[in-house]
C-alpha cells in the first residue's frame, strides 16, 4: 500500500489542527466558567438556564412586591394600631362622662379632648403612605377617604376597591383595604348604622350640652372592634407574606443551584481534559517533526 | 555488422528510454504539491525483435505512453463526498452564526422580555406613580430596541447569503467555461497526437470539475471525444461539450431582497432553479436561508407578534389615567397586505388583506395564494400544504390557521396569478410601542362593584373583569337588589335597575359559597363587557349592589395583574385545550431549537468532513506523488541508464576489435 507524501503531512496537520479546536473550546470553558457556550453545546441546557434565569427574574420581583405589600400593609397596621389607642383614650373618656357626679363645666372640658381626638381619627383614617397615596381610599387613592361634612356627618369619598399584589406564581396578598368597612358601616347602639368619626362627634356634642347617651360606650366598643378586626386581618397578611417570602427564597436557592448545575463548568474535569488534550496536541506536534525527517532522498548522496 | 549495430541500436534505445522513465520521475517529484496532479508513469515496452534463423533478436526498448494514475470511481467520489461537504460546512458556518446571535444570555430576547415584565409588575404595585409608568414605557421601548437588533442580524444574515449567492454563482460560471475550454483543448489534443493522453489537461479538468463540485452537487458524463460534460440540479446542463450555460442571480418574485439562482444556456430561456440546487457551497447557503434562518425569523416574528397582539387586547379593556378605554399599546401587527408576485398579469388588481384572528393558531410561516382554474388556494409554505382552496378569494381561516382574508377587487386575477401573505416573517422588524404618553397605559378596569354600606346581610361582591368593552362605558351605574321574590315568588335573586337586564337568580340558601354572574347578552346590545362578577353570602332584602364605571381609580391594578399574566400564561401554539406555550416559552424554544439544529449540522459536517478526508486519502493513495517512492525509481532508472550506458562502450570496444582484426 502507497500513500502519497503529500497526503501523509495533511492527514498529520488535520489531527493537529483537531486538538487544537478541542483546546481552544477547553480553553474558552475555562475561561468564561460556562460549560455550555453556545446553545448547540447542550440545546437542553441552554433552554432549562434560559428558564431557570426567568423564573430568577420573576422570584427576585415577586420579594421586590412582598416588600411593597409588606411596607404598606405595615403602614395600615401602625395607623389603625394608633387608632385603637385614641378609641381606648376615648372609652376612658366615657366612662369619666358617665359620672353623675361631672357638672358642666367637667364635661364641656372633656369635649375637648374629644374633639381633638375626633380630629386625630379622621387624620389617621386620612394617612397618606410614602408615596403619598391615601391609605383607606380603595383604588381612588387620589382622594382623602373621609371628609367633615359638617353637623357630624362624615361622607367616605373612596370604593371598594382592594388592591391586589402578586407575591408567588400562586399568591396575591391585598395590600391595601378599603376605609369603608373599617371606619364606617357600624351597627350603632341606636339603631342603623354609624360611623366611628360620626359616634365620636355625638359623644363630643352631648358634653357640650352636658348630656351623655348611655350608647355611647357600646357605639365606641363596636368601632374599637371593627378596627382591631382589620388590624387582624392587616397582621394575618404581614404573617402570610414572611410565611411566603421564605418560601420563594428557598424556591429561588433551589433554582439558582439548579442553574448552576446546567450551566457551570466542573473545574476539575475541564482542567484534566485540558491537560490530555495538551499532551496529545505535543505529541502530534513531535511525531510530525520527525516523520517530517524520514525520505529516501536523504540517503541519496 | 548486424550484431554490433543492433547491440549499439538496443542500448541507445534503453538510454532513451531511461532518460524518460528520470524525466517521467522528475516531474511527479515537482509535481508533488500540486492539487490534482496526478502520479505519471512511463509506459516501457520491448521493441519488434529481428526475426532471423536463430530466433527473435530483441531490439531493445521504448517508452509506449505516459500514463497518469487514475480512478475514476475514486474521483467521482471525492466529487460528491466534496460537495456534500461544501453544502454541511457551509450551512454549519451559517448556522453557528445565528447559535452565537442567541447564545449570548445578555444580548437576547430573553432579558429584555423579563426586564419588560419586572416593569409591569413594578407598575401593578404602584398603578399611580408615574415614574413607574414611564419605565414600563422605556422598557417597552427596550424591548422593541432588542426585536429589532436581532432582526436586523437575522436580515444580514439574509444579506451575507445573498452576496454569497452572488459570488458562488460567479466563480461556478468561470468554472463553467473554463472546463468547457478545456474540453476543446483536449478533444484538438487526443486529435493532434493520435489518441495519447493529455495527462496534465486531462489533470486540470479533472481539478475544476472537483473546484465545481466545492460550489454545487455536479454529476459527470463522459463522451467518446474526450470531453466531459457536466450537470447540476436536477439536469441541467453547466458544461455540454465545449459551450457553458450562465447562471445568474436574480430577485425572487415576491422579495426584491431574496436573491434566487437562474439559469440560461446558450442564450434559451432564463429558469429559476433555486429549489434544484443541492450540494456546495450553494445548496448550503440556500439551505440555510429556507431552513434554519427562515424558521428562526418566523420562530421570532411569532413571539413579536404574539405578545403585541395579546398584549394589545388586553390593554384595550382597562383604563387609562384619563378614565378612558385603553388602545393599543404595541403597533398593531396583525394586518398585513399580500404581496404580488412580479410575474403576475399587469391588469390584476386585487388586494388581499390578512388579519390575525387567533395568536394561538397562528403558524410561524409565510402563506402564498395561487389563483388557478377559479380557485384560490392558500399554501402554508412551511410544509407546502394547501389549506384552502376557494372560489371567493375572502376566507376564514381562524380555526387551523389563525388568520383570515379579505379581499377587495377591481379586476380579478388571471390564472397562475400569485400573492404572498407574511404575518410572522417581518414582525420582529416592525415590532413598536404605540402609545406615548405614561398616562395611556390602561392598568386599571374599566368597571367597579361595590356593596351598599347600608346593607344589613352579609352578602358581598368581588371586583370583576370585562373581556370586551361593549357598552362601555355605561351610562348609569347598575344597582342589584335583593329579594326573596326576584323571579317570582319564592324563587330569590337580584333586580337589576339601570340597565335591560332580567333578573339575576340567586339563592343564599344554596349558592352563598358564592355565584358567578357575567353582564352579557341578553341585555342592552350585548351587555356591559361581558364584566363577570361572583356575589357571596346572605344578602338581606333590599340590600343592594351597585356596579359602575371605575373612574379615578388611581390605585386599581385588576388590569395591570392581567397583563402581568402573559409572562407565564400560555398564548402562542394551540393544543387541544387551547394554547400550550407562553411568550418567554415561545422563545426559549427558539434557542433550543437554534441549539439542536446547530449541533445536528455541527454532527453531519464533521461526518461529512470525515468521509471526505477518506476520500481524499483514498484518491491520493492511488493518484498522489510518494517521495521515497519516486527516489526508488530513480535510483532504478538510473542505474539501468548507466547499465545501458555501459553496452555503448562495450559495443565500440567490439567494434573496435573488429577493426583492428581487419586493420592486422
Amino acid at each position: 500500500m502507497r500513500i502519497s507524501t503529500m497526503q501523509m503531512q495533511q492527514t498529520a496537520l488535520n489531527a493537529m489542527l483537531d486538538q487544537q479546536t478541542k483546546l481552544s473550546k477547553t480553553q474558552n470553558q475555562v475561561a468564561s466558567g460556562r460549560k455550555v457556550l453556545t446553545p448547540a453545546d447542550d440545546p437542553t441546557a441552554a433552554a432549562q438556564a434560559l428558564e431557570y434565569t426567568q423564573q430568577l427574574a420573576r422570584f427576585t420581583q415577586y420579594q421586590n412586591n412582598i416588600a411593597r405589600a409588606g411596607s404598606s400593609l405595615s403602614s395600615q397596621d401602625e395607623t389603625l394600631g394608633a387608632a385603637v389607642d385614641q378609641l381606648q383614650r376615648l372609652r376612658e373618656l366615657a366612662v369619666q362622662a358617665g359620672s353623675s357626679t361631672l357638672g358642666a363645666s367637667g364635661r364641656l372640658a372633656i369635649s375637648y379632648e374629644v374633639r381633638k381626638l375626633n380630629d386625630s381619627i379622621l387624620d389617621l383614617a386620612n394617612t397618606r403612605g410614602a408615596d403619598g397615596e391615601y391609605l383607606f381610599s380603595g383604588y381612588q387613592t387620589q382622594t382623602a377617604p373621609y371628609t367633615d361634612a359638617g353637623g357630624g356627618v362624615y361622607t367616605y369619598n373612596g370604593d371598594q376597591g382592594q388592591r391586589q399584589l402578586e407575591v408567588s406564581p400562586s399568591t396575591r396578598i391585598v395590600a391595601s383595604d378599603s376605609g369603608a368597612r373599617i371606619f364606617g358601616a357600624l351597627p350603632a347602639a341606636a339603631g342603623g348604622l354609624t360611623d366611628v368619626f360620626a359616634v365620636i362627634s355625638k359623644f363630643a356634642s352631648d358634653l357640650e350640652s352636658n348630656t351623655y347617651s348611655a350608647g355611647t360606650i357600646r357605639d365606641l366598643d363596636t368601632a374599637t372592634a371593627s378596627i382591631v378586626g382589620a388590624r387582624a386581618s392587616v397582621g394575618a397578611r404581614e404573617n402570610s407574606l414572611d410565611a411566603i417570602k421564605a418560601l420563594n427564597s428557598s424556591f429561588t436557592q433551589q433554582t439558582q443551584q439548579n442553574l448552576s448545575g446546567v450551566q457551570d463548568l466542573d473545574y476539575a474535569e475541564a482542567v484534566t481534559r485540558l491537560n490530555m488534550q495538551l499532551a496529545g496536541l505535543q505529541a502530534a506536534q513531535q511525531a510530525f517533526v520527525r516523520i517530517q525527517n524520514l525520505s529516501l532522498f536523504n540517503s541519496l548522496r | 555488422m548486424t550484431a554490433t549495430g543492433n547491440l549499439l541500436g538496443t542500448a541507445v534505445s534503453g538510454l532513451l528510454a531511461y532518460q524518460r522513465a528520470m524525466a517521467a520521475t522528475g516531474h511527479n517529484v515537482s509535481n508533488a504539491n500540486t492539487p490534482g496532479y496526478s502520479r505519471q508513469t512511463s509506459v516501457l515496452t520491448a521493441q519488434s525483435p529481428l526475426p532471423s534463423g536463430g530466433g527473435f533478436i530483441g531490439t531493445g526498448v521504448t517508452v509506449e505512453t505516459v500514463t497518469r494514475a487514475y480512478d475514476q470511481f475514486l474521483t467521482a467520489q471525492l466529487r460528491t463526498t466534496t460537495s456534500g461537504q461544501g453544502q454541511l460546512s457551509t450551512s454549519y458556518a451559517l448556522s453557528k452564526q445565528i447559535d452565537n446571535i442567541v447564545a449570548d444570555p445578555q444580548a437576547g430576547l430573553s432579558p429584555a422580555l423579563q426586564d419588560f415584565f419586572a416593569a409591569l409588575q413594578t407598575v401593578a404595585d404602584d398603578p399611580n406613580a408615574s415614574s413607574a409608568r414611564q419605565l414600563l414605557l422605556s422598557q417597552a421601548t427596550s424591548l422593541t430596541n432588542r426585536f429589532h437588533y436581532l432582526a436586523d442580524r437575522f436580515n444580514n444574515l439574509a444579506s451575507s447569503v445573498n452576496t454569497q449567492i452572488s459570488s458562488t454563482i460567479s466563480q461556478a460560471n468561470a468554472l463553467g467555461s473554463s472546463i468547457a475550454k478545456m474540453n476543446q483543448q483536449i478533444y484538438e489534443l487526443e486529435g493532434a497526437y493520435a489518441g495519447q493522453p493529455p495527462n496534465d489537461m486531462l489533470d486540470k479538468r479533472d481539478e475544476a470539475i472537483r473546484q465545481l463540485s466545492e460550489l454545487v452537487a455536479v454529476r459527470v458524463v463522459s463522451q467518446d471525444n474526450g470531453m466531459q460534460n457536466v450537470f447540476i440540479g436536477n439536469g441541467q446542463g453547466l458544461v455540454i461539450g465545449n459551450q457553458a450555460a450562465v447562471l445568474s442571480a436574480t430577485q425572487n418574485e415576491f422579495d426584491p431582497e431574496t436573491l434566487d439562482v437562474s439559469y440560461s444556456f446558450g442564450g434559451g430561456t432564463v429558469a429559476n432553479i433555486t429549489h434544484n440546487i443541492t450540494g456546495g457551497k450553494l445548496g448550503g447557503v440556500i439551505d440555510f436561508r429556507d431552513g434554519l434562518l427562515k424558521t428562526t425569523m418566523d420562530q421570532l416574528g411569532r413571539v413579536a407578534l404574539g405578545l403585541s397582539d395579546a398584549f394589545n387586547a388586553q390593554h384595550r379593556l382597562g383604563l387609562d389615567q384619563g378614565n378612558a378605554l385603553g388602545q393599543d399599546f404595541f403597533t398593531d401587527l396583525g394586518t398585513q397586505v399580500a404581496v404580488d408576485n412580479r410575474t403576475n398579469n399587469v391588469a390584476t388588481n386585487i388586494t388581499l388583506t390578512g388579519t390575525v384572528t387567533d395568536i394561538g393558531a397562528l403558524k410561524a410561516s409565510d402563506y402564498r395564494i395561487d389563483f388557478s382554474a377559479g380557485i384560490y388556494n392558500v399554501v402554508r409554505m412551511s410544509d407546502n400544504t394547501v389549506v384552502s382552496a376557494s372560489a371567493s378569494a375572502a376566507v376564514d381561516l381562524t380555526a387551523t390557521e389563525g388568520f383570515s382574508i379579505a379581499a377587495a377587487m377591481v379586476t380579478a386575477p388571471t390564472n397562475g396569478d400569485s400573492f404572498m401573505l407574511r404575518f410572522t416573517a417581518p414582525a420582529a422588524k416592525n415590532f413598536g410601542v404605540s402609545i406615548t404618553q405614561s398616562s395611556q397605559i390602561a392598568l386599571a378596569a374599566p368597571l367597579r362593584s361595590s356593596a351598599t354600606l347600608t346593607n344589613t346581610g352579609n352578602g358581598a361582591i368581588t371586583q370583576g373583569a370585562v373581556s370586551n368593552t361593549l357598552n362601555l362605558p355605561m351610562g348609569a351605574p347598575l344597582t342589584l337588589t335583593f329579594s326573596p321574590n326576584a323571579l317570582g315568588a319564592g324563587v330569590p335573586g337580584f333586580t337589576v335597575a339601570g340597565g335591560v337586564f332580567g333578573p339575576l337568580a340567586y339563592n343564599p340558601a344554596t349558592e352563598f359559597a358564592g355565584k358567578s354572574f357575567t353582564l352579557a347578552a341578553p341585555g342592552p346590545a350585548a351587555g356591559y363587557g361581558s364584566y363577570t362578577f361572583s356575589i357571596s353570602g346572605t344578602p338581606s332584602t333590599n340590600d343592594t349592589f351597585i356596579i359602575g364605571n371605575n373612574t379615578n381609580a388611581a390605585s386599581d391594578n385588576r388590569n395591570a395583574l392581567k397583563l402581568v399574566g402573559f409572562q407565564t400564561n400560555p398564548t402562542l401554539i394551540n393544543g387541544a385545550a387551547g394554547p400550550t406555550v407562553s411568550i418567554l416559552g415561545a422563545y426559549t424554544n427558539l434557542v433550543a431549537d437554534v441549539g439542536t439544529r446547530t449541533r445536528q449540522a455541527d454532527i453531519d459536517h464533521q461526518a461529512q468532513q470525515a468521509l471526505l478526508n477518506q476520500a481524499v486519502e483514498s484518491q491520493s493513495n492511488i493518484a498522489g506523488v510518494n517521495l521515497d517512492e519516486e527516489a526508488a525509481n530513480l535510483v532504478r532508472f538510473q542505474q539501468a541508464y548507466q547499465a545501458a550506458a555501459q553496452m555503448v562502450s562495450a559495443s565500440q570496444t567490439m567494434f573496435a576489435t573488429l577493426l583492428s582484426v581487419t586493420r592486422g
